[in-house]
């Protein structure tokens, strides 16, 4: 019971295909995970092994084609569509390994609308103020004070690094997704962003990364391989 | 709430939605352009027969009725039936004065009573001259005004007309000469504008007043009487003065037809009454013939339906013929409906095939804007997923793309009105510029383009010059430069070219005349201008349309976004 109540994030039996034209590929062939409270979990794979495909599932942007993944016991895919918007809102936040903001909005922006998703027309008129003063703060604390009205055109790749990840941790998600958050990144702004990780980390929150890189990886606090569609 | 924010900020960010709103814009402009003058044209001549035809007519063959008094009474009688008014139809011919010889046209004549015919129809309105638009003709005649020869006609014109213009309004003494029997020099004949052919419209659609050589003159009617029994008589003709022109809007109409008063036609026709004569032995039988009149204009009371109006004439006459038995068989009863059904069922016909045409249109700006925003939503799939894996549900993202499309057509639909107000309110000045002043425009344009394209070009050089030998330098500062010199090289062209137009007038009035563009020539038309005005209930359907389409238009992009897969979404290049 008390290991149930641990593991935050559970897959079971994750299958995924992709089907390219005629032909089938079979990129996770039966992945079992648990991610515990409050760890720092590394993911290891070589390229095109499918670490991004299994983050994407954890983190319910996509659907597997076979095998579940529990949300603190309860699976995430069963739920209805609107449930799976606010799980991929509130409960997991996402670092992709390309930043992906929004290329319109100033970097407090697209911290702030993250923060806008969930919450009704009525609700968010009430606690905007609140929110983007969290969002503010938020960036400050990475660094970012000075650059809160820049669009991601004018930052740097570590600026635009540390602005997706202000935006997946402003819902104060239970997990956090991280896609080669260095990947982009030269050794002194990925350490960086490690160091961010580090101190997240510290304050309890639970980290999922997926790297290649071994260097990367010895941060956290367990390293798994994917390895042909496998976790090893 | 981030929806609203996310519609703002791609509005404000990308040339999509300028190109889908140009798109909304010009879809309701040039509906409500087509709309505002083919309507416009059909509204001005259903306008002018409204203008022309009185509600109910009661009329026989060209021989006439008699008992028109009795009947006119009766009519006035009815609690439908506002104003009735006699008038007398027939044909003959009008001898207008010329430089050398009479010119002679036929005509349609109304005998009328102005009086009680205005209460009819509004013919006074349609009268052409009134105070302000003769005098300026008076003054011209004014140089003849000493003329020695008393007998000279410009000099009695002129003595006439000045005579007319110091009674007060012109309009109301037309109407009253009109209206009595014998009034001086001679009876009044109102003549539709465009009988006498010199009376010639210029490209601006006005009449040309100095061409004008009927108003304040004799002319003279010709008619053919007939008698009770259809008989032709000997012709009758008499010289009347021209105390206005009338015009309808309907060239067919003003054309042909003259207005004299009732009495002075009654008596040319022989259609007074008169002692009975025996043809055989050429003697008074001792009764009398009754003046006849060949029909009755009848006007309803405000908010009398049509037909019932016409039921309550129909059987006031059925009475009269009971009480006057030769008047059967002779009278017809009719509106002006069934009077002009062809024209009527044309129009209807008109309207319905442009409402198919824009049933197309619509469907072209239809499928015009659905492509803007399927491109737009393209250009946005990465954000799409972005949106998506952050959490935000398909309906969300459909009503991104939704909400687009409202305030793109709410702002495409308002701007294409405004364009739309701006060319049809303008249209006629638009038509009299590129008729008039196209070929000096254009030698401004190509005087502009030939020193400015130079010019341009040499600066490209040097930009491109500079750039290379001072790559740290100040781009802004030598663009400013470079706007500079072009702007005074352009002040100098327009100068310089101003004033060689100037010393050279033969030239700028060739190069109108040679470079011109008549979308329409108010001067053969049968109207005189473009209609130029939006009728409110078009804009009421047109741009709430405008607005619904451009928002079915981006419904299937919205659900094509919609249903994106985020990570598909997120990896699209
Ligand atoms: N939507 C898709 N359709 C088809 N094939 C896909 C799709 N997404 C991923 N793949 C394929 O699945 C495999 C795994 O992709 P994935 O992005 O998960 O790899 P990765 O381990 O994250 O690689 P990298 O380290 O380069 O990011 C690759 O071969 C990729 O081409
Ligand atoms: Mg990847």
């Amino acid at each position: 019971m008390a290991e149930a109540r641990s593991d935050i994030l559970r897959a079971t039996g994750l299958h995924k295909h992709y089907r390219l034209g005629g032909e089938d590929l079979h990129v996770l062939r039966g992945v079992d995970l648990a991610v515990r409270h409050g760890e720092w979990l590394a993911i290891l794979g070589a390229s095109g092994s499918g670490k991004s495909t299994l983050l994407h599932l954890l983190g319910g942007l996509d659907r597997p084609s076979r095998g579940e993944v529990q949300f603190t016991g309860q699976s995430i895919f069963a739920m209805s569509n609107g449930a799976l918007d606010r799980y991929r809102n509130q409960q997991v936040g996402f670092v992709f390994q390309f930043y992906h903001l929004l290329p319109e909005f100033s970097a407090l922006e697209n911290v702030v609308v993250s923060a806008a998703i969930t919450p009704s027309t009525l609700s968010w008129l009430r606690m905007r103020r609140q929110r983007r003063q969290e969002a503010a703060e938020l960036l400050a604390r990475l660094g970012l004070g000075e650059r809160l009205k820049h669009r991601p055109a004018k930052l740097s790749g570590g600026e635009r690094q540390r602005v997706a990840l202000a935006r997946a941790l402003i819902n104060q998600p239970a997990v956090l997704l991280a896609d080669e958050p260095t990947g982009n990144l030269d050794a002194q702004t990925g350490g960086q962003i490690l160091d961010l990780l580090r101190d997240l980390h510290r304050q309890g929150q639970t980290i999922v990364m997926v790297t290649h890189d071994e260097k990367v990886a010895v941060a956290a606090d367990r390293r798994l391989h994917l390895e042909a569609g496998r976790l090893v | 709430m981030y929806k609203l924010q996310i519609i703002l900020r791609y509005l404000r960010r990308r040339i999509m939605p300028l190109i889908a709103m140009l798109a909304v814009m010009l879809c309701t402009a040039m509906v409500l352009i087509v709309l505002s003058i083919m309507g416009g044209f059909l509204n001005m001549m259903t306008g002018a027969l409204q203008r022309l035809e009185a509600d109910v007519t009661v009329e026989a063959d060209i021989t006439g009725f008699p008992h028109y008094e009795a009947l006119l009474a009766d009519f006035q009688k009815l609690p439908e039936v506002a104003a009735a008014s006699p008038v007398i139809r027939s044909f003959g011919l009008v001898s207008l004065p010329g430089e050398t010889q009479r010119a002679t046209y036929p005509v349609e004549i109304l005998g009328v009573d102005p009086a009680s015919l205005n209460q009819v129809v509004p013919f006074e309105s349609t009268l052409f001259w009134h105070a302000s638009n003769i005098r300026q003709w008076v003054d011209l005649l004014q140089p003849f005004a000493d003329q020695e020869a008393p007998n000279d006609p410009q000099r009695l014109r002129y003595h006439t007309l000045k005579g007319w213009l110091d009674q007060g309004s012109f309009r109301q003494l037309t109407m009253a000469l009109l209206g009595s029997d014998m009034p001086k020099p001679a009876p009044a004949i109102v003549m539709g504008i465009e009988v006498n052919p010199q009376n010639i419209r210029d490209v601006y659609g006005h009449y040309d007043i100095l061409n004008n050589r009927t108003i304040g003159s004799p002319v003279t009617l010709t008619v053919l009487p007939i008698s009770e029994h259809g008989m032709p008589q000997d012709p009758e003709a008499r010289e009347v003065t021209v105390v206005n022109d009338f015009k309808s809007g309907l060239y067919e109409i003003d054309r042909n037809r003259v207005f004299v008063p009732f009495k002075l036609l009654q008596s040319m026709l022989k259609m007074t009454a008169a002692p009975q004569i025996n043809m055989d032995t050429g003697k008074p039988t001792g009764r009398t013939i009754a003046a006849r009149a060949s029909m009755i204009l009848v006007k309803g009371k405000a908010g009398v339906p049509l037909e019932q109006l016409h039921e309550a004439v129909r059987h006031s006459v059925r009475r009269a013929i009971a009480d006057y038995p030769d008047l059967n068989g002779r009278l017809s009863v009719s509106t002006w409906r069934e009077r002009h059904e062809k024209f009527l069922n044309a129009v209807a016909n008109e309207r319905n095939l442009v409402t198919f045409l824009f049933a197309v249109i619509s469907l072209v700006a239809f499928v015009m804007i659905a492509l803007v925003f399927y491109m737009i939503v393209l250009e946005k799939t990465r954000d799409i997923g972005v949106l998506r894996a952050l959490g935000a549900g398909q309906l969300g993202i459909a009503g991104i793309f939704l909400g687009y499309g409202l305030i793109i057509g709410i702002l495409g639909a308002l701007l294409g009105l405004a364009v739309a107000l701006a060319i049809v309110t303008n249209i006629n000045q638009i038509q009299t510029f590129l008729a008039t002043h196209l070929g000096v425009t254009t030698f401004y344009v190509g005087l502009e383009l030939a020193l400015g394209v130079p010019v341009a070009a040499v600066e490209a050089v040097v930009w491109w010059r500079l750039k290379r030998r001072y790559p740290d330098g100040r781009p802004g500062v030598w663009a400013a430069w470079m706007a500079g010199v072009l702007a005074v090289v352009g002040l100098i062209g327009l100068a310089g070219g101003f004033w060689y137009l100037h010393d050279h007038t033969s030239l700028a009035t060739w190069l109108d005349a040679t470079i011109s563009w008549e979308m329409w020539r108010p001067d053969v038309y049968y109207l005189d201008r473009i209609p130029s005005q939006v009728a409110p209930v078009d804009i009421a359907w047109v741009v709430p349309l405008s607005i619904v389409c451009s928002v079915l238009g981006s419904l299937i992009p919205a659900i094509m976004a919609a249903r994106l897969n985020p990570v598909e979404a997120l990896r699209y290049e």
